[in-house]
């Protein structure tokens, strides 16, 4: 199981990903990781929002009221300049981070 | 689709967003929960289920989290943080309530069940309560009655533990007195006195008391007025003081009641007083008139018949009342010497002297009653681990979505006060009706149950209350915990068809096997108090018990002043009844069994000398007629029995086998001579066999029978052995002692089957009550153990199936759950037997004639106990031998 410190510090990076290349609503968000995830990572709406609007804060994302044809108006977000940078830098720590425990503990990836 | 803006905005009315910016938020998060609940609608759940899911996530701290971003905004003038936090709580129990309730009315059949369940529970523990309430709480109706004390001497063990006061004790103590206000002594008239006054004499009840008896209570007269010490005096005219009813009943209420003269046996009495309703000191069922007690000065330190009250004197210790009290003592003796020097003089206060002989019972009430409770909970708790487990994918939703386990347990704690306040209105009312019934059966040795007036009242009301939050907790938490730490992700991928996780099970049978345990022991326990019954019903007393009418009748010395006209009377009373045609013999006795004795005495054989200190050794003492040994049954071992002969000689007695072999040990009793009461030489014509004389418990003590004849009495009972129902001579007997005398009355016409039966009065109402609650608790189990193996059975749907399609046959099906369900209940039953050992051996001093680890009683219990396990395993059993495999092995790929 996940460990809450791990879940809060991945948060921000996953959603920086998912709306890497398309803008997304909040609901659309916490569906596509929790399925992506095979359940084993779930956001709530307690967690999500305050989560968004910390990241629209701090200038990595920008939502927008957006009323497409035949539904109601829905927020959505999309990345800025700023988060794409924060995206590209967490990624590469990332990637450390996984060799080497990988290197220490010998844990593989699929 | 509920309007969850209205919701949002109002979890978020305290959260100081900035006006501008609110709607936005409100809008947003609303549209997310609207997504959510059409998502759980089309995954199967109700619309109702879905919102309570969602509800759960809009905690405190959730929305709290969102608000922070706009703390910027000051605080405006009418947003009190404070009270919206505490309006927020009460709208999430509000709606922690509304779902409950509609969760628990779709579930109609556990509700009922459950509700039923802790009712039982409750109603028991409320009529438990109600008795110790009015036993040991509610003060007794006197003024500061904790200051009020009994005096009494504290004597060996062996002859009796304690003795009431002589007259000379009585007089010391008040004289001497410096730690009592007031001290007053009281007889009670046990047979009654001939009141005549209506259309018939009527026998009353009542007691002597002397002049400050209701000034030590604090209880005055309505009308007129109480007695005082000028009433004591020897020339003090005869008073009586009547009580509330007797005044309303047999004096019609009079107006002019003060003053008047009324009959009490042959003697005329001037009322002086009425006393209010309620009042029943000393005795409460017989509390209609109280005399002027007029003590004649003490010649002697002898005659402990003085029951004695005091006053203690506000700020006086306990050490300073006992030194008193020993140097009375030490007065008394060198006053009048010769008499016992090995007793003490003590005091206790007076509601202990009274309930002392009820706490035993009432503790071992209150436990069977706590452990029925017990039962009661545990299943109602099994019944809510099975269906939060059929919930589970609704609870689990929850969890992920971020209820705490902290709101998932209100959210239970909530449903389980709904069924607890359900059942606690079930249960007071079911009390109220049964206290009502069981009242009737309050033992006569227990006067102070009826007297305090058993109600359901306040406090009891309180009690109830407490028990069903007790209940609440107790039934609530386990299930809340369990469901607050179970695995999220398994429960969704079973999609709730499993039997629950292993853990629960193991629960729930360890429930299951704790009831069982609960109900061998309550079982138990009322099965030896129920055998004890029987053995005292049908103990020996040393007499026929069939066939015997008795009767009490009390002659009014005023008329009857010579032992002439006594022994006329008895003796032609004896004569009519022999004339009745089915009446073989007649007597007449001062003294019944099983427990009627009125007298004991002391005696000394002569030429037989006493170590110094020893106080002589003391007979149960009867007078009786010639024919009384034949009418009774008892059996002549030596010598003969009372005769013509003994009318004019002086001083014959009749001793009983037990004081022949103690007294004389081995030698010929019969003329041996011995002094009785210190001043009567009598010499012994005859041995009979034993009699119990002070209660069927006990052995039969040493006896000693003087003529009638020779020392009439004028209260006295007549005894006739009949050839067929002794109930038919009833009405001849009242016409034949009318007709030799048209005023006196005949009382207490009982069969002595019928004084059998009152004087196991009170182990008859400790079997009664014990029975109910081993009753209700051994359905409680059966009902448990079924709820839990249907369960099982049903979660088991696959196994079955499995099992039926390799070749199991229905009756191997049902022996193999048949057999899982009684490894369980013999669990249950084994430990309980051990439990069993343990606490009955508390209960030893209230059986009789039966062990406390009575094999037959526990091993009978054993077979009941599994018997019953068998019946309720059976139909689930059965019906899981018929299930198709097909539909079983289906049930689980469809998921």
């Amino acid at each position: 199981m996940l460990s809450p410190e791990l879940k809060k510090g991945s948060a921000e990076f996953l959603i920086l990903a998912l709306i890497e290349h398309q803008p997304r609503h909040g609901y659309e968000l916490s569906k596509l990781i929790e399925s992506r995830s095979k359940g084993v990572l779930t956001f709530h709406v307690a967690s999500l929002y305050p989560l968004l609007y910390r990241m629209e804060d701090r200038g990595w994302i920008v939502g927008r009221w957006v009323e497409k044809a035949g539904e109601r108006r829905r927020r959505f977000y999309r990345i800025t300049a700023d988060g794409l940078k924060a995206l590209g830098a967490q990624r590469k720590s990332w990637k450390e981070f996984v060799a080497a425990i990988g290197s220490i503990a010998g844990a593989r990836h699929a | 689709m509920r309007d969850w803006r209205l919701v949002v905005r109002e979890r978020l009315a305290g959260a100081r967003i900035t006006p501008s910016a609110e709607p936005d938020v409100v809008e947003e998060v609303a549209q997310h929960l609207e997504d959510q609940q059409r998502e759980l609608m089309a995954r199967g759940m109700t619309e109702s289920d879905a919102q309570g899911v969602l509800l759960a996530q809009l905690s405190d701290d959730a929305l709290g989290q969102i608000a922070t971003r706009w703390r910027r905004m000051p605080r405006t003038a009418d947003v009190d943080p404070r009270a919206s936090r505490v309006s927020r709580w009460l709208s999430d129990v509000r709606d922690d309530l509304r779902y409950g309730l509609r969760a628990l009315r779709k579930a109609p059949g556990f509700t009922v069940v459950a509700i039923a369940t802790l009712g039982l529970g409750i109603a028991g523990t409320t009529v438990m309560y109600s008795v110790v309430d009015a036993v040991l709480v509610r003060s007794l109706p006197f003024a500061e009655p904790q200051s009020i004390v009994r005096l009494f001497h504290s004597i060996p063990a062996d002859l009796g533990g304690r003795q009431n006061l002589s007259v000379a004790d009585f007089f010391a103590a008040r004289s001497s007195s410096r730690s009592f206000t007031t001290m007053a002594t009281y007889s009670v008239f046990d047979n009654g006195v001939t009141y005549v006054g209506g259309d018939r004499p009527e026998r009353v009840y009542g007691a002597a008391v002397s002049g400050e008896f209701f000034k030590t209570l604090g209880v005055a007269p309505v009308r007129g007025r109480a007695f005082s010490i000028a009433d004591e005096a020897p020339e003090a005219p005869s008073l009586a003081i009547i009580g509330y009813d007797f005044w309303r009943r047999r004096l019609g209420g009079a107006e002019n009641v003060i003053g008047r003269a009324i009959n009490l046996q042959g003697r005329a009495v001037t009322v002086v007083g009425v006393m209010p309703p309620g009042f029943w000191f000393p005795r409460g069922d017989r509390a209609e008139f109280w005399t002027n007690n007029r003590p004649q000065p003490p010649r002697c330190e002898c005659g402990f018949s003085k029951r004695v009250i005091a006053r203690l004197k506000p700020g006086v210790s306990p050490q300073q009342m006992q030194s008193e009290l020993d140097a009375v003592a030490t007065s008394v003796r060198a006053s009048f010497p010769g008499g016992p020097s090995t007793w003490t003089l003590m005091g206790q206060p007076l509601r202990d002297s009274l309930v002392s002989d009820v706490k035993p019972v009432l503790a071992l009430l209150m436990g069977a009653v706590a452990l029925v409770l017990l039962i009661a909970c545990v299943n109602v708790t099994n019944l809510v681990l099975t269906r939060a487990t059929s919930r589970e994918t609704e609870l689990s939703v929850r969890v992920a979505l971020g209820a705490s386990g902290l709101r998932l347990a209100r959210q239970l704690i909530v449903e389980t006060a709904v069924l607890a306040i359900a059942g606690a209105s079930v249960g007071v009312a079911l009390a109220w009706w049964g206290l009502g019934s069981l009242l009737q059966f309050i033992p006569e040795s227990a006067p102070i149950l009826r007297d305090a007036g058993v109600v359901v009242n306040l406090r009891v009301l309180i009690a109830a209350a407490a028990f069903a939050l007790a209940c609440m907790f107790g039934v609530g938490l386990l299930p809340a915990w369990i469901a607050a730490h179970s695995d999220a992700g398994n429960a969704m991928r079973d999609g709730g068809r499993g039997g629950g996780s292993r853990q629960r099970r193991r629960v729930r049978d360890a429930l299951v096997v704790a009831e069982f345990a609960i109900s061998v022991m309550l079982v138990v326990g009322a099965g030896l108090m129920i055998r004890s019954l029987a053995k005292l019903r049908h103990v020996d007393l040393g007499v026929h018990t069939d066939g015997l009418l008795t009767a009490s009748i009390s002659l009014p010395n005023v008329r009857y002043g010579s032992m002439e006209s006594i022994v006329g009377f008895a003796d032609r009373l004896q004569e009519r009844l022999r004339e009745v045609p089915a009446v073989s013999h007649a007597a007449v006795t001062v003294g019944l069994p099983p427990d009627r004795l009125t007298d004991a005495t002391n005696f000394k054989p002569e030429g037989m000398s006493l170590p110094p200190g020893e106080w002589e050794p003391i007979a149960d003492h009867l007078w009786v007629t010639d024919d009384y040994f034949a009418t009774m049954g008892i059996p002549l071992v030596a010598g003969r029995i009372f005769d013509g002969r003994d009318r004019d000689t002086n001083g014959v007695a009749v001793i009983s086998n037990a004081l022949a072999k103690q007294i004389f040990r081995g030698r010929n009793p019969i003329g041996q001579r011995m002094l009785v009461s210190g001043d009567t030489r009598v010499t012994i014509i005859g041995v009979v066999g034993d009699v119990k004389y002070s209660g069927p418990a006990e052995s039969a003590r040493i006896t000693l029978y003087q003529s009638f004849n020779q020392f009439p009495q004028w209260t006295f009972s007549v005894v006739a052995r009949v050839n067929d129902d002794p109930t038919m001579i009833v009405t001849p007997l009242r016409r034949i002692v009318a007709s030799i005398d048209p005023e006196i009355a005949v009382a207490e016409v009982l069969t002595l089957r019928d004084l059998v039966d009152a004087s196991a009065s009170a182990a008859r109402f400790r079997a009664l009550v014990l029975a109910i609650f081993a009753g209700t608790a051994l359905l409680l189990a059966a009902i448990g153990i079924y709820g839990v193996m249907s369960f099982a059975v049903a979660a088991r749907t696959r196994e079955i199936g499995v099992r039926v399609a390799l070749g199991a046959r229905a009756r191997d099906v049902t022996t193999m759950l048949l057999r899982d369900g009684l490894a369980r209940a013999a669990l249950g039953v084994g430990l309980g037997l051990v439990g069993a050992a343990g606490i009955t051996r508390l209960m030893t001093k209230l059986l009789f004639g039966v062990a406390a680890t009575d094999p037959m009683t526990f091993g009978t219990v054993s077979i009941v106990l599994l018997v019953v396990a068998a019946g309720a395993c059976w139909l689930p059993a059965r019906r899981a031998a018929r299930v198709d495999p097909i539909i079983a092995l289906r049930a689980d790929s469809g998921g």
